[in-house]
């Protein structure tokens, strides 16, 4: 029989440490996932509601070539505003009621009781929110933006700024939701709480989309886009943890 | 139900392979496709009581069950005793609350009515 022992039994005990570390890493993910499959599902099968704030951006942005005149200048001017202040709006619409079905049925206090981390299962929430409200927004900008006269590089920075900026809009709406959690008048308070947060991320968005169709570069813009993005997403599920351990108290 | 029993269960950690034998023995089979709003009372409560059979892994967690036995048909009772006894084989300990009388082994029953509040 060989027996061959290298370094002794610390060895041993960090081969056994990783093992353990792989495992909750393994687990935490596995609860990631748990959490965005399950909420795709249930917009799957709720498909009118999930579509719901598509259909106001679409709705919304179309209205404006109405109410503003049909002049081409004008419309490809505003257009990077309009578009940007309807994917807003349409997107805070879906994010306000993104943990009150959890917290009625009581899923909400099972997540909390995880054995895994509060903030994978927030992050995934986030995620599964931009995937069903988010995206399809970014996904019709295109056709909104033909209609609206604007060239095509201005359509592919805007449908880019929406790209990065959706889901700062969903990961700042979740942290707005958590915090006005079982409110009466929640999802007003929601509007009031982070619509100024969105601020940087319109200007930001909006910025690129003017400095493409003046002639200059956007790559400005998209990395302080893309900064807010990062903070967004790093700063925002341990803040929503924070809250909803807060409001179940 | 057996999608909602396999989140729970995986939002814990478990597998959720076994949730369509744990609803099984439960007597819930029949509706483990069924949207749960759609399920009785007695329905809903045998699907959350599933979840017990699907804490089987280390490390042994202890139960703590608001009157499981409430509104439960014989063999469902029959089969909750028998995943309490096993939870208690495997080293867990269970604490629960009954009106009714319930015989399990190994069993410490503690009469609630001595404490009451006049």
């Amino acid at each position: 029989m060989v027996r061959i022992v290298i370094g002794g039994d610390s060895v041993l005990e960090r081969a056994a440490t990783s093992v353990e570390i792989r495992d909750e890493t393994e687990s935490t993910l596995g609860a990631y996932w748990a959490v965005v499959r399950r909420d795709l599902l249930l917009a799957r099968r709720r498909r009118v509601e999930a579509l719901l704030p598509l259909g106001f951006f679409v709705v919304a942005a179309g209205l404006f070539p109405i109410g503003v005149g049909p002049e081409p200048q004008t419309l490809r001017l505003i257009a990077p505003g309009v578009l940007w202040v309807c994917a807003l709006l349409a997107g805070m619409l879906s994010v306000t009621q993104v943990f009150a079905g959890d917290h009625a049925d009581g899923t909400l206090e099972q997540m909390l009781l995880s054995r895994h981390g509060l903030v994978s299962i927030v992050f995934g929430k986030i995620t599964a929110q931009w995937l069903s409200g988010g995206v399809p927004l970014v996904l019709a900008t295109p056709l909104l933006g033909v209609q609206f006269g604007m060239s095509a590089p201005a359509i592919a920075t805007l449908c880019l700024t929406l790209l990065l900026g959706t889901p700062v809009l969903s990961a700042l709406g979740a942290l707005g939701a958590a915090l006005t959690l079982g409110l009466r008048g929640g999802a007003a308070l929601v509007f009031l709480l982070v619509l100024p947060l969105a601020v940087p991320a319109l200007i930001f968005g909006t910025g690129a989309v003017g400095a493409v169709e003046a002639g200059m570069g956007a790559q400005a813009h998209l990395s302080l886009l893309g900064a807010f993005l990062i903070f967004a997403l790093l700063g925002a599920p341990p803040a929503i943890a924070a809250a909803l351990r807060i409001s179940l108290e | 139900m057996a999608e909602a029993v396999g989140f729970l269960a995986r939002l814990q950690g478990a597998s959720s392979n076994r949730v369509p034998h744990a609803l099984e023995q439960i007597g819930v089979a029949q509706c483990a496709n069924s949207p749960v709003r759609q399920l009785s009372q007695g329905q809903r409560r045998r699907g959350s009581l599933a979840r017990l059979a699907l804490d089987a892994e280390a490390p042994v967690r202890p139960w703590i069950l608001d009157e499981p036995y409430d509104a439960l048909d014989q063999s469902s009772s029959g089969v909750l005793s028998h995943w309490i006894e096993a939870h208690a084989q495997r080293g867990g300990a269970v604490l629960l609350t009954s009106h009714q009388t319930v015989a399990l082994r190994g069993m410490r029953t503690v009469d609630l009515d001595a404490w009451c509040a006049s």
